[in-house]
């Protein structure tokens, strides 16, 4: 708040500081300021004068949680000024102040401020604030006490830690049921102060500042926490806790610019500097169903055995009593760009861009874990080649190291286009990018990690089967992409444009699994407008990938598998749009879009063949009147992921679960908006009508036995829907001459049906055994978008003058 | 000097420039805004066309165009005939409009060299030659009506009230954003966008794919969401690369604006045949909640010592 009354102030001085405007004497108003009936001008808009709306609003929400409008939006309740719009300027004086708002006095107000002398200068002040309700009426077992520190009862946790696995279900729902509720929100205040000058005729400079802190709480997962006992002993599963991880961030922007014109030649200089601050830098947390701290048990043994996989450690997690996540860790950036531009004869052009950034993250490391029952054991493997254990306890941030990342990174933008019409019928274009990442970080070796959760010390990570472990060492990742196009496109009549392209594209990457891929494409495209209202268009691309041969440098990967990002692939794609008014009131439109990737797999045997989406889409409206219209549209969305899996014998049992997917989504909306005047009242209505559903599929890739639970067809997923409907009224009434009196309201009925927000069913028989999942599921802090009704009434006063 | 203190100074020697230049525009604007505005011209022949179209010269002349007529703005002399071209004589004695050339119903290529006249070199446009918009035939009275502001929020002359409407009017796809679970184009009870286009779209052109106004997908993303930016000790490097790998920046009907569910969207690459293809069934814990960012919520990349797998 501080800041932002700084940078008023600042605005007020800037103001006061400009050259007085020449004496001008001003030309004859009008008899009175009221604007011809006419004209369209309305005060504080487009012509001198304020407009104020402003009452008193309330809100009513029945249903579970959360209200979607809430959810980008803190509905005002009690007094608003939902706007204030000022506008001065004079005839025959080049100055003007603008000043609008939405919303003043409330969290998410906005608000800009513009004084201009048109040719000399323009200063602007802009205030966005933006809120976010994650939901309410959630209910946890865990409260923060301080910021980013979450404590539970002891009483509870000594509780759920003793309890036998038949009474720990319902007393963790118990608990959680008789928890205090929570709200959620996080919230957004940026200001912005932007001054450019027009120094001389040909030099313009350009000042920026930007100050934004973003506080609250927003929604994270983090944790395994539901104790079952097995065969090999006790195991903590329970996805699904949610944390309100805290947000306290401060970013201070600063920039400025230098360009120089002539009337075919543009040249400037631009410096950024963007900074970022977390003033929360992690969160501590309570394990609810420990109280004592202990590691898992069974260390992990290495090497990897060649069959059955690793045994001990990994199925025996979450037995901290304390654990600590790191949060987003401080940042700075500096940007220093150069540009130019030529125009020159035959609407040619010639343009380039530079632009260099130094990125620095230097935030203290968090120490390995705050468990202080995992004990450090020396490597199994000689061979491994760790470095020395730590001495110090791994829970003291000193036995780590490095204390920090001395994190470095440089990127390099370089844009060149050049661009020609050598006779009005074809324009060719040609243009070269280059966007290089150098990721100049330090890699650093660790003797090994908390692994799962903070649960056991690991000096390794375990690799897929028939592979070495990894060492925990940490490595930058560098990629170059340069681009280069050829363009042509050529208008044989006034309507018709026919273009075609070719592109290259080539990565180099460093300690990716193919550090050097190159892309040959191109792409072909017919257009038609025989006149401004009128738009269609149809076109197809191509492009094949080839990556150099494939190497894991992390060791973590199935041999023959190819992260499909590097993959050798072909890509097809079509496309088709369309848009005309066909009368004045009357506009169609309508698309289509194939893409489709195949992952040539000639020397692997499992992972991602083919992705294939289509999308189509037809929108329609309708202006019965000028006050009185109608759209609707409909869209379809379908993507395909398949895989590719051996029939043989030999593969890993656990190639079961692998599953071509299937989504479709269909989509559609209507609604309707009018508005009429009779005497002094006018009337509005909207309405408005939407509703998505996805529907997923999936195929097994080897035979499944159909009275297995992993047979595709045994529990098919339930329908995805999202049905966002909604309802305006406004009416108005001018009860003294530019006052108007007015109600407005608004029916929100929302409806969510989502299966993974699903608490009432027992968890399926997956990964744990059928007679030990006795549990329905229960989310540790149940907050989120679900089905609910709102309500939003106002009542208000505008007046102009 | 420890890194917390080392970052500390580095933040005060950061806002040092920004104070001393802040205090320079305050204190040296009077001498940076040298140029003398000139007189005004809004008299006589200047203004002729006003003698039958006075409402639309009088909205005109409060806009940026009519100011910059009037007070000789820039290096072309402006005047009604700059734009509408053709006899001006024989339309003002005879008031017939076929001796008046109307830019919005001119081709693009001619209705734009108007526009272009003056603004060719604004720094915002310097892409437009050549561009996506430029080179399927938009002309830059699609999207702008130049004689005056809709009353509504748009300050760039847009032919529609708002920006949205404008953009939306040609990529009706994009308008079921509006209306998905999870979207950036968020709006409140009044229907009011608070977030445009062009908070991440240059429709003028620009050096990065689909008009991003920024040098990379990424940077535009990073422009919001500083806390991605890193570098981090342990990077997520698809993520790295480019956020659209996951994200669909426009609208889902998936949470977080995911292009795809978990788990299905890291199975896509994470294939390894252990626990990160166990689909199932969809009440498993698999599917539940966030799936497999339950465990892995530190997704876009981590900065502790034990999170090489995004756990912490």
């Amino acid at each position: 708040m501080k800041s932002t009354l700084v940078l008023l102030v600042a605005f007020a001085s800037v103001c006061f500081a400009q050259q007085k405007p020449p004496d001008q004497k001003p030309a004859d108003k009008p008899a009175n300021n009221e604007a011809p009936a006419d004209t369209g001008l309305v005060p504080g808009v487009n012509t001198a004068g304020i407009t104020v709306e402003s009452g008193g609003e309330a809100t009513r929400v029945t249903g579970e949680k959360s209200f979607i409008q809430q959810e980008y939006r803190d509905v005002p309740k009690g007094a608003v000024v939902r706007r204030l719009d000022l506008l001065w300027l004079h005839e025959g004086n080049p100055l003007r102040f603008r000043f609008r708002s939405l919303d003043l006095i409330q969290r998410d107000m906005t608000f800009q401020a513009n004084l201009e002398d048109v040719g000399r200068f323009n200063i602007q002040v802009d205030y966005l604030g933006l809120s976010r309700f994650w939901g309410g009426g959630g209910q946890s077992v865990l409260t923060e006490v301080q910021r980013g520190v979450f404590q539970t009862s002891g009483a509870l946790r000594t509780a759920l830690e003793t309890a036998t696995p038949g009474t720990l279900g319902p007393l963790a729902r118990d608990a959680i049921n008789s928890a205090p509720q929570v709200d959620v929100r996080s919230d957004r205040q940026r200001v912005t102060l932007t001054q450019t000058y027009n120094l001389t005729k040909r030099w313009t400079g350009q000042l920026d500042l930007l100050r934004e802190h973003r506080g609250g709480h927003r929604l994270s997962s983090y944790g395994t926490f539901i104790r079952h006992p097995t065969p090999q002993g006790d195991v903590f599963e329970v996805p699904g806790i949610e944390l309100p991880e805290p947000t306290d961030f401060s970013i201070t922007e600063f920039g400025m610019e230098l360009t120089y014109k002539r009337k075919s030649f543009l040249a400037g200089f631009q410096y950024r500097g963007s900074l970022f601050v977390n003033n929360t830098g992690s969160l501590l947390y309570e394990n609810p169903f420990e109280i004592t701290p202990q590691q898992a048990t069974g260390a992990r043994t290495s090497p990897t055995p060649a069959t059955g996989g690793q045994t001990g450690g990994g199925g025996n997690r979450g037995r901290f009593d304390l654990n600590q996540i790191a949060l987003a860790p401080d940042n700075q950036s500096h940007t220093l760009t150069a540009f130019a531009m030529w125009l020159l004869p035959h609407r040619s052009k010639v343009s380039g861009l530079v632009s260099w950034t130094r990125l620095t993250q230097d935030q203290a490391f968090l120490p390995y874990t705050v468990n202080t029952a995992i004990t450090v054991t020396a490597p199994t493997d000689p061979t491994l080649g760790v470095p020395p254990q730590p001495t110090l306890p791994i829970t003291d941030a000193a036995a780590l190291p490095k204390r920090s990342l001395n994190g470095l990174v440089y990127t390099l933008t370089q844009d060149y286009v050049a661009t020609t019409r050598p006779i009005p019928q074809l324009q060719l274009t040609a243009r070269y990018n280059d966007y290089d990442y150098d990721n100049n970080t330090p890699g650093i070796l660790f003797p090994g990690y908390a692994s799962v959760g903070n649960s056991f010390w690991a000096n390794f990570r375990t690799g897929t089967p028939n592979r070495p472990d990894v060492l925990i060492q940490s490595k930058a990742q560098n990629y170059n992409l340069q681009k280069a196009l050829f363009e042509a496109a050529v208008r044989p009549t006034k309507q018709w444009t026919i273009k075609g392209g070719y592109q290259y594209r080539r990565w180099n990457r460093f300690n990716r699994e193919a550090n050097l891929a190159t892309e040959n494409g191109g792409s072909a495209s017919i257009s038609y407008a025989p006149n401004n209202s009128t738009f269609a268009q149809v076109g197809i691309n191509y492009s094949h990938l080839v990556p150099s041969p494939y190497a894991d440098p992390f060791g973590l990967e199935v041999s023959s598998l190819r992260m499909f990002d590097e993959a050798r692939n072909v890509h097809k794609g079509s496309n088709a749009l369309f848009s005309v008014t066909v009368s004045p009131r009357v506009t169609l439109s309508g698309s289509w879009l194939y893409s489709g990737t195949a992952y040539e797999r000639n020397l692997s045997l499992v992972g991602l063949r083919e992705l294939a989406t289509n999308s189509a889409s037809a929108d329609a409206s309708f202006n019965l009147t000028d006050n009185f219209g109608f759209y609707l549209g409909y869209g379809y969305d379908r993507s395909g992921y398949f895989y590719d899996a051996l029939t043989s014998q030999g593969l890993p049992p656990l190639l079961l679960y692998t599953r071509d997917t299937v989504d479709h989504l269909h989509s559609a909306h209507v609604g309707f908006s009018g508005s009429f005047s009779k005497g002094k009242g006018n009337y509005e209505a909207t309405c408005e009508l939407g509703y998505a559903e996805t529907r997923i599929t999936t195929t097994n890739l080897v035979p499944v036995p159909p009275s297995q639970a992993l047979n595709s067809a045994a529990f098919p997923f339930p329908f995805v829907k999202n049905e966002f409907n909604s309802l305006r009224l406004n009416a108005s009434y001018e009860i003294l001459n530019r006052v108007r009196l007015g109600g407005y309201y608004m029916f929100e009925p929302y409806r969510l049906s989502d299966f993974s927000y699903d608490t009432l069913t027992a968890y399926g028989a997956d990964s744990v055994a059928s007679d030990q999942n006795d549990a329905s599921r229960y989310l540790f802090l149940n907050v989120g978008p679900s089905s609910y009704n709102g309500h939003v009434g106002a009542l208000y006063l505008k007046f102009s003058f | 000097m420890n890194p917390a203190r080392r970052f500390a100074v580095r933040r005060k020697l950061f806002l040092l420039p920004i104070l001393v230049t802040s205090l320079l525009a305050i204190f040296a604007t009077p001498n940076l805004a040298a140029q003398k505005q000139g007189e005004s011209r809004w008299t006589g022949e200047r203004i002729a066309c006003g003698d039958c179209h006075e409402a639309i010269l009088k909205q005109f002349r409060m806009t940026g165009h009519g100011k910059a007529m009037e007070f000789s703005v820039g290096t072309t002399d402006v005047t009604c005939g700059s734009c509408h071209s053709g006899d001006l004589a024989k339309h003002t004695e005879t008031a017939d409009p076929k001796y008046v050339n109307t830019p919005s119903k001119e081709r693009p290529l001619e209705a734009e060299t108007n526009c272009l006249s003056c603004h060719s070199n604004d720094k915002s446009h310097i892409y437009w030659v050549g561009s996506a918009h430029e080179a399927a035939g938009v002309s830059c009275l699609n999207c702008h009506s130049i004689h005056g502001m809709t009353e509504g929020r748009n300050d760039h002359l847009m032919a529609k009230k708002t920006e949205s409407e404008t953009c939306l009017s040609c990529h009706g796809e994009i308008r079921k954003a509006l209306f998905q679970r999870s979207r950036h184009l968020f709006r409140d009870e009044r229907a009011t966008l608070r977030m445009e286009c062009s908070s991440c779209h240059n429709p003028h052109g620009s050096q990065t794919d689909k008009l991003i106004s920024a040098n990379s997908i990424n940077d535009k993303c990073y422009s919001c969401h500083q806390e991605k930016r890193g570098p981090f000790l342990w990077e997520h490097s698809p993520a790295r690369e480019n956020c659209i790998t996951c994200h669909s920046p426009h609208g889902s009907n998936n949470p977080r604006l995911l292009t795809l569910r978990v788990p299905q969207l890291c199975q896509s690459c994470h294939d390894q045949q252990r626990h990160q293809v166990i689909l199932g069934r969809p009440n498993s814990m698999w599917n539940f909640n966030r799936a497999c960012m339950n465990c892995h919520p530190q997704i876009h990349g981590s900065n502790h010592p034990s999170g090489t797998t995004f756990n912490n």
